[in-house]
């Protein structure tokens, strides 16, 4: 066969599968999943809620977005309540402000072990956060993450008070197992609540006295807590004396202690410094 | 930057080409610019295989990028051989299966490419059958999942594509000076729609488990006139981009260009609205489908790119450009002995409105979440996203001497495109000269100064640069801020080139700068160390 004719048998060849892979490409073409208005929402049963969660909130006051995912908190704690939704703002990274003795009137909310943080869960962007650890996610996903994990069982409860033990503040903590437990941690932070500090908004202008809820302080038992292994039906004690800084407003203060392990964070709860109680 | 090439082995019936790219920073710590040393030694490095026969091709590229430069995203780690690729051809039609690379038209709805420099490579892993059934006309039809770094998007991206030229296929258009050529695409993406993003407590999010777009072109060319019009469509993509909005997507452009004795012109003006296409929902540069040109100049000067723009592909834009560019002859009263380039540009990029139910006018639509809007097609948002009017003279003096002067003035809105900082308005001035000192000896010096009153101040920027051909090149340069900072970023590279290789070896700092996108942003850090870099072609 001659180099014309094969070329010639090619060409027939293509013109044939032309029609049919049109037809396809048309076929396709109706493949088209337009949504009605009224059909953009699915509902679903509100979640059942058997454990609280905390929501890690990596931000910055410099970071405009930061804002929205402040707001997706508030939302959340609105609708499940502050004590089944404990939140904590993690100024960190880049986007964040330190405090400067050179600037005393910026008030800077980062912190070396916020910096830490953000660097061990590798966050690259903001705002980012995870809810329960079970991954870093948008703030659009918090509530999706929020209903998955208040409703699982939690194999450990949690007792916390913050008050002020012969003029040291102290927190104690109570975990009592429901299921055995081992290789776990339990982390005891610092948080101080509505601190007026400057903060970039989403239209790019600087709030100077935007409210800064929640926000992490520091570590009271070490930067990732300390190990705990519990029975089912076990009760474990425990105190941690916490030095206070004099920049920290005692009654804004409280403490989030949480139990986690590799799989993430078990239980959560919160304490406000009781000023003068036992 | 380590770069190996082997010498082509070639047969008569095989051939084989390859190429070795290595770019290796050592980094140092930095307190003043705020680098940090993360490891002793951080590199990009590709090697690639190309196999060409007859009948067949076939190709692979290994990455190591187990520990890579700083700035790409943390999930660009890694290593592997991420492309594979075998083509059959007969006739001239091509069967590929394995990873690919395509554009349709101009991108709008489907461009997969590679840009190391930035860490993207939104390959195809797939199917594409590329037909040519008669003179001028060209069929396309592919399938395949993404590329997202390390894995492959679950979303499959499918679609097909034809280019008829006129001239080619109508007998009495053949004869014809004026060439019309005209193109559609379209492009399908499914994905399952089970991702739960929920706007109350009980009810989530629908998502489309089809999203089609398409794109209609058509180009004119006669003699020193060409007109390239496009428009494209997509269905509804609710995506953290967008607000989760239920709204079709649009572009539509029309580009226009003269060339004759020495005369040039060029004008276009482009559309969009919500063309945000990505096979996953994620921040960052990953996973685009499509890509909408910049209509804005390419800077190279390092102060005239020091604030660059990049479409805004959720959010819209109306974008205009216009060049002007004219030869003046030598021996002419404007032209001197050796003749003169005069170059004109100015391109301006506005905001489209987004008029919500609640009256309010957002330039920007992340964090607005499920809630839909209007926009006129002809009108503009509130907000300018950039404004560059920059006027560039080329001329040689002496036989040796040739010297670029450029003047700029730019509007930078870096609250849109960075997401803080306010309106940058900057004056920037270039001069830019090359002494030829002898054949084989030549010395370039740039000298630059940006003022603004905005951002970190003003800047200035000095190069040398001294090249013995055919081997040697040696480069000092010097960017520093005179306004806030006071910080020098000095850099000295030396680059050898023999045959198909090319080493370049150097120490200096770059610049922390804030990438962003999509309403989150990402950090670019800054660096400071030794540099080398390697490329070699066989």
């Amino acid at each position: 066969m001659s180099q014309a004719t094969k070329y010639n048998n090619v060409r027939a060849w293509t013109g044939r599968l032309c029609m049919p892979l049109a037809m396809s490409v048309l076929v396709l073409l109706c493949a088209c999943d337009n949504i009605a208005e009224d059909d953009r929402l699915i509902y679903e049963a509100p979640a059942a809620v058997n454990r609280s969660v905390l929501i890690e909130d990596f931000t910055g006051q410099r970071c405009v977005n930061c804002p929205n995912a402040a707001d997706e908190i508030h939302s959340l704690q609105q609708e499940y309540g502050d004590s089944i939704v404990v939140a904590v703002a993690i100024h960190g990274g880049p986007m964040a402000v330190k405090p400067n003795p050179a600037r005393p009137n910026v008030v800077g909310l980062a912190t070396d072990l916020g910096d830490a943080y953000h660097e061990h869960w590798k966050v690259e962007q903001w705002p980012m956060g995870m809810v329960n650890r079970s991954g870093i996610c948008q703030y659009t996903d918090w509530k999706s993450r929020v209903r998955e994990q208040i409703a699982l069982k939690a194999p450990v409860n949690i007792t916390a008070t913050f008050s002020d033990v012969d003029g040291q503040p102290t927190v104690g903590v109570e975990t009592m197992g429901l299921a055995a437990l081992a290789d776990a941690k339990l982390q005891v932070w610092l948080v101080e609540d509505s601190i007026i500090a400057t903060q970039l908004m989403p239209d790019g202008k600087a709030n100077a006295q935007y409210l800064h809820r929640h926000v992490f302080r520091a570590a009271v038992n070490g930067e990732w807590g300390t190990d705990l292994s519990v029975a089912e039906g076990q009760v474990v004690t425990s105190s941690f004396p916490v030095t206070l800084s004099e920049v920290w407003q005692r009654n804004r203060l409280a403490a989030v202690v949480f139990v986690y392990d590799d799989s993430g964070v078990l239980q959560v709860t919160s304490a406000p410094l009781a000023i003068g109680q036992e | 930057m380590v770069s190996l090439s082997l010498s082509a082995q070639t047969s008569s019936d095989l051939t084989l080409s390859g190429s070795i790219q290595s770019d290796i920073l050592l980094p140092q710590t930095d307190k003043t610019i705020g680098a940090v040393k993360t490891d002793d030694v951080l590199t990009n490095t590709y090697a690639d295989l190309l196999a060409q026969s007859k009948y067949v091709d076939a190709g692979i590229r290994l990455e190591y990028l187990e520990h890579p430069l700083p700035g790409f995203e943390k999930d660009f780690e890694g290593w592997g051989v991420p492309h594979f690729w075998v083509k059959g051809k007969l006739g001239n039609n091509e069967l590929t299966v394995g990873t690919f690379y395509e554009q349709f038209g101009s991108g709008f709805i489907l461009r997969t490419y590679e840009e190391r420099s930035l860490g993207i490579d939104n390959s195809l892993l797939g199917g594409r059958l590329t037909l040519k059934p008669a003179d001028g006309v060209v069929m396309k039809v592919l399938s395949g999942k993404q590329r997202h770094y390390w894995k492959w998007n679950k979303s499959l991206i499918s679609g097909a594509d034809a280019e008829v030229s006129l001239n080619d296929v109508i007998p009495s258009l053949q004869q014809r000076s004026t060439r019309l050529t005209v193109g559609g695409s379209w492009v399908n993406k499914y994905e399952s729609n089970d991702d739960k993003v929920y706007v109350d407590y009980t009810h989530r999010i629908h998502f489309p488990k089809f999203v089609n777009a398409w794109d209609v072109r058509a180009n004119v060319t006669s003699g020193v006139w060409n007109v390239l019009a496009e428009y494209a469509q997509k269905t509804a993509d609710p995506s953290f981009a967008n607000g989760y909005v239920f709204k079709r997507g649009s572009a539509a452009m029309l580009s226009g260009s003269y060339t004759d004795k020495g005369l040039s012109i060029l004008l276009q003006a482009k559309r969009s609205e919500n063309m945000s296409s990505k096979s996953d929902d994620v921040v960052g540069i990953s996973s685009a489908i499509n890509h909408l040109p910049a209509f804005t100049q390419d800077q190279t000067y390092a102060l005239a790119a020091l604030y660059p723009y990049a479409t805004q592909l959720a959010d819209g834009e109306w974008a205009y450009q216009a060049e002007l560019g004219y030869n003046f002859k030598r021996k002419t009263a404007i032209g001197g002995r050796y003749g003169m380039n005069l170059r004109l540009n100015y391109s301006y990029v506005r905001a489209i409105p987004h008029r919500f139910a609640d009256g309010k006018d957002r330039s920007k639509l992340a964090g607005v979440t499920f809630v839909d809007y209007s926009s006129p097609f002809f009108k503009w948002g509130a907000d300018t996203y950039y404004q560059d009017l920059n006027v560039q003279l080329t001329r040689r003096l002496t036989r040796d001497f040739r010297l670029n002067l450029m003047y700029m003035n730019q509007r930078y809105n870096k609250t849109v495109i960075e997401g803080e900082g306010g309106m940058i308005h900057s004056d920037i001035i270039v001069a830019d000269g090359k002494y030829q000192l002898s054949k084989k000896t030549a010395l370039r010096g740039e000298l630059q100064y940006l003022s603004t009153k905005n951002d970190e101040g003003d800047w200035a920027f000095g190069l040398l640069e001294l090249s013995l051909v055919p081997h040697w090149m040696v480069t000092v340069s010097d960017m520093w801020n005179c306004g806030d900072t006071d910080t020098h970023y000095y850099q000295g590279l030396v680059t050898y080139n023999i045959g198909s290789h090319r080493l370049q070896a150097g120490y200096g700092r770059t610049r922390a700068g804030f990438n962003c996108s999509g309403g989150v942003c990402r950090y670019v850090p800054a660096q400071r160390g030794f540099t080398l870099s390697y490329n070699y072609n066989f």
